[in-house]
């Protein structure tokens, strides 16, 4: 695991480190998925026109300022479509490096995966040496304690988590599997910044963990043990 | 969910609810399924920038895309009072005369809220001290420019020249020293980053004379209870059951 502050700088390290993992460089993610305002993954959020074909949607940059070539270093697919997953997969062979979602698309009106679309994914990238991201900034600690992995019952790659794991406070997390995390430690990739796990935002997290009970997120109409600190 | 659905059916509105129970979104749709972010764009933009509006003005804030987020503090109470909302403003959007009109309805609010020209009302305005959501939307720019942050009336400061006294907060004499107002963290009227200030992309000449049409509603945060605790102190005047 490693520590910071918001969504978009726990997307940041997991672009960095499924590139460095993979030495790949390219991102799929799927049209409508929010991955914060970072230049590389602010693409194909909400465009309004020049969509392109629904097969092969066109890449297009969320804001004015970003750097061009982000164009191509990502991606885009329709969400909830194996099909066409695995033929862009088939079209760029050993060139991609993770495949990034929201589990649950809450960013574009809270949809749900179809049956089966999140193993289909899981699957496939194991096939093809990619990594699978699920952004659960939005689904952890809300669909369940686990996030949309516990409930789904698909374990991704690498994972990222904020709001609700620190009850307000401002920490997000990247979860992930030994080897790819171990890149940290001396194997060159850089993650740098002051407030990286810093003590306020990791106490915040273990007073919200003491307030909730399982099946708190899933009951999220039934009080748990008080408002924060009371 | 199933309670918007069942309220939906009831007025006639084609209405479709997805996600789970702590984050979901009301489509205005006629599709019977939505797989992705292009079966969304066929949503009905005007039914829900009538339904925002409709909801805002009873003081409800639903995210500009239909979304609403359940947490831990809302209990069944939270849950009923905003099924009534959904029910009355759902009433107005299937009355097929009332269509287009919903930004000009006269406005019912809960009891605790205050509509406002200008947030900066809020000190004048605001009841006792406290922390108050304000929610505001620009009338020309339509539900996609509501913007809302919170604000923190805090007792005891003396008042600002700029702005009229707010009664019943500064009268009773319990101010600290003025001194120390200068190292509070957060002064009491929060004109904070203009990032949540009604956006405006009117010229001056637009706003001098005339006021704008911009609503602004404020009520008590909900998280009273522990956000406004500083330095060991609860708040005067901000805990239920405390004022």
């Amino acid at each position: 695991m490693a520590f910071s502050s918001s969504g978009s700088e726990v997307v940041q390290l997991v672009h960095r480190l499924a590139r460095a993992f993979t030495r790949r460089n390219l991102i799929l993610k799927f049209e409508g998925h929010y991955h914060g305002w970072i230049d590389g993954a602010l693409v194909s959020y909400h465009p309004r026109e020049g969509l392109g074909p629904r097969e092969s949607p066109n890449v297009i940059p969320g804001s004015f300022g970003q750097v061009p070539n982000v164009v191509e270093n990502v991606l885009v697919a329709p969400w909830n479509d194996l099909g066409i997953l695995e033929s862009l997969f088939r079209t760029h062979p050993d060139r991609i490096a993770a495949v990034m979602m929201e589990p649950v698309l809450c960013n574009s009106g809270c949809l749900m995966p179809g049956p089966g679309y999140l193993e289909g994914v899981r699957d496939l990238c194991r096939r093809h040496g990619t990594l699978f991201i699920m952004d659960e900034v939005i689904t952890g600690f809300r669909i369940a304690l686990g996030g949309a992995q516990e409930h789904f019952g698909v374990t991704p790659d690498l994972s990222t988590f904020g709001k609700a794991v620190a009850g307000g406070a401002p920490l997000s997390v990247v979860a992930g599997r030994r080897e790819i995390m171990e890149q940290l430690h001396g194997a060159g990739v850089a993650f740098g910044g002051t407030f990286n796990g810093n003590p306020l935002s990791a106490r915040r997290s273990r007073t919200r963990r003491w307030k909730s009970s399982p099946g708190t997120a899933a009951r999220p109409s039934s009080r748990p043990t008080g408002r924060g600190r009371r | 969910m199933d309670g918007i659905r069942e309220r939906a059916q009831r007025h006639g509105l084609p209405v479709l609810v997805t996600g789970f129970g702590a984050a979901f979104t009301v489509h205005f749709t006629k599709r019977a399924e939505l797989r992705d972010y292009r079966d969304t764009l066929d949503d009905d933009a005007e039914l829900l920038d009538g339904f925002l509006r409709g909801a805002l003005e009873e003081g409800l804030h639903v995210l500009p895309d239909g979304r609403f987020y359940v947490s831990a503090v809302h209990a069944a109470a939270e849950v009923e009072e905003t099924l009534g909302i959904v029910d009355r403003v759902f009433a107005t959007l299937g009355a097929p005369a009332r269509r287009g009109d919903a930004g000009h309805r006269q406005p019912v609010l809960r009891a605790d809220s205050m509509v406002l020209h200008r947030h900066q009302d809020l000190e004048r305005t605001a009841p006792a001290p406290g922390l108050f959501r304000i929610i505001a939307m620009d009338e020309k720019l339509g539900a996609g420019a509501i913007t809302q942050g919170m604000v923190t009336i805090e007792p005891g400061r003396a008042d600002a020249a700029s702005h009229a006294p707010r009664r019943g907060v500064d009268d009773a004499p319990r101010g600290r020293p003025a001194r120390a107002d200068r190292h509070r963290r957060s002064p009491r009227s929060t004109p904070r980053p203009p990032s949540w200030r009604p956006r405006t992309r009117s010229t001056p000449s637009e706003t001098s004379g005339v006021r704008r049409r911009c609503l602004c509603i404020a009520y008590r945060s909900v998280n009273r209870g522990h956000v406004l605790r500083r330095r060991g102190r609860v708040l005067r005047g901000t805990a239920p059951g405390r004022a």
